[in-house]
């Protein structure tokens, strides 16, 4: 039976086409570091960065591509801003639906006298605001139920509040528009994993210049500039990127990047929505029956990612979860998907939901196979 | 002709002055700084250009570059210098 990937918010699968070969290339033939040696593979291998940071600087409408920063990942770039941005007696507001490379830095930073306050809608924001209050911190799009916090709405409070505001794209890059200026985002993290495509392991965090000057590096290491000094170089981005970077990670999201520009966001997008549709009209019959819950199910499909998260009423789901897997090859993810907040927010704590997450290369009729596994586990075929 | 050496803060800054000399239909190539201009282990971009050729603030401002040299063989005139 052919496998049926539905975990594409976990990362995505397949990866862009020709990826692989591109990695592997740089990895047979060149090899180099960069911002070390000065020889032509090196140069070679400094060009892809520089035309990444080119790229995501467009892709993302940023302020500069020097602000662009790359790392392993999300969590990384979550870790590095928080702790470079937060100290003792600060206060920032979070939404309730963050996953936990918010959760656990904002936790840790609690103990060291940070003050945290969750909101459940933009509207609640303004309410949560105090004179010590530097930054609103948020999700983009729920991991567990795919919705889609209005950004431009939340950068307009910051801006009109004089706060910082950082946004975690993990869930949304790759699959909607996504504006820096115009939404006035101070920090933007990102994933290069999910929805750019690309391979594991890379990353990063894209600054505005107000940002730029005041965020603290966290990460101390050699930069291949400024040598002859112990400090941290005040340039980017080489501030934030000490020590040798994930180089064939670069190298595939630089292609995968380039793929998805190509593609255009609204085509990707299209897409998505139309197999979140099919599938929420095919399993509704099972949430009428009250076998499941289709959690979020009243939010539109424009503000929706392409995830759709179920709860079995009569069922364990993990059990339906290893059916689905087991007996017919379908890839869901169980549980609490890193993200106990939002499962709290949701009423789904701890049970979690089985979530159904799809991608640019899933197919309609893929859907449609899903959807008749998942009644067949249910007894209802 | 004349035959300059540009000194920088970062390799990101290098590879962007390239791109944009190249631009200006202007080659030029990266090499690692002479020693004895820097003790910062940081790559140089060197071009030869007219002798009116003019360092404009958009490619050589001061958040771009640390230093511009004229060069010949190996002595260096120091003709701009943001440190």
């Amino acid at each position: 039976m052919n496998r049926l990937y539905f975990d594409n918010a976990c990362t995505s699968f397949p990866k862009c086409p020709g990826m692989a070969e591109k990695m592997a290339q740089y990895i047979n033939e060149n090899g180099s570091n960069i911002n070390r040696g000065n020889y032509e593979m090196a140069y070679k291998t400094e060009n892809v960065v520089f035309d990444l940071r080119e790229n995501l600087s467009s892709f993302f409408n940023a302020e500069s591509p020097r602000n662009c920063i790359l790392t392993s990942g999300a969590t990384m770039s979550a870790n590095m801003i928080l702790f470079g941005m937060l100290k003792k007696g600060d206060h920032v507001i979070i939404s309730s639906m963050e996953h936990n490379c918010i959760m656990r830095p904002v936790e840790a930073l609690k103990k060291s006298g940070v003050t945290v306050d969750a909101y459940n809608t933009e509207d609640d924001i303004e309410g949560l605001i105090n004179a010590k209050t530097k930054a609103v911190i948020s999700i983009h799009g729920s991991n567990v139920d795919g919705r889609i916090f209005d950004a431009e709405k939340i950068g307009r409070i910051c801006k009109e509040h004089g706060l910082l505001f950082v946004l975690d794209t993990a869930q949304t890059a790759g699959h909607i528009e996504i504006d820096m200026r115009k939404w006035s985002v101070d920090a933007l993290i990102f994933a290069g994993h999910k929805g750019l495509m690309g391979p594991q392991g890379i990353g990063g965090f894209i600054l505005s210049e107000q940002m730029a000057k005041m965020l603290n590096p966290i990460i101390m290491g050699g930069t291949g500039s400024f040598s002859d000094l112990y400090d941290m170089p005040n340039v980017l981005p080489d501030r934030f990127e000490a020590g040798t970077l994930n180089i064939p990670g670069i190298v595939g999201l630089e292609h995968s990047l380039r793929y998805i520009t190509e593609l255009r966001i609204e085509n990707i997008r299209k897409k998505e929505e139309a197999l979140v549709n099919l599938f929420i009209s095919q399993i509704e019959a099972l949430s009428d029956e009250g076998l499941l819950e289709i959690i979020g199910s009243d939010i539109p499909i424009d503000k929706r990612t392409p995830i759709v998260s179920i709860n079995m009423k009569k069922e364990d789901n993990a059990r339906i979860a290893f059916e689905l897997a087991d007996k017919y090859n379908v890839d869901t993810r169980v549980g609490l998907h890193c993200a106990p907040m939002a499962h709290r927010s949701l009423n789904t704590f701890p049970n979690g939901t089985i979530r159904f997450s799809f991608g640019f290369f899933n197919t309609e009729k893929e859907i449609l196979l899903g959807a008749r596994f998942l009644s067949a586990v249910c007894g209802r075929l | 002709m004349k035959h300059y050496t540009v000194t920088f803060y970062s390799h990101y800054d290098a590879l962007n002055l390239g791109r944009k000399l190249k631009g200006r239909k202007v080659e030029s190539s990266l090499m690692p700084v002479p020693r004895i201009l820097s003790s910062s282990c940081g790559t140089c971009l060197t071009f030869t250009a007219e002798d009116e050729f003019v360092f404009d603030e958009e490619l050589f401002g001061r958040e771009n570059i640390e230093c511009v040299y004229e060069t010949s063989g190996s002595s260096y005139e120091l003709i701009l210098d943001y440190r």
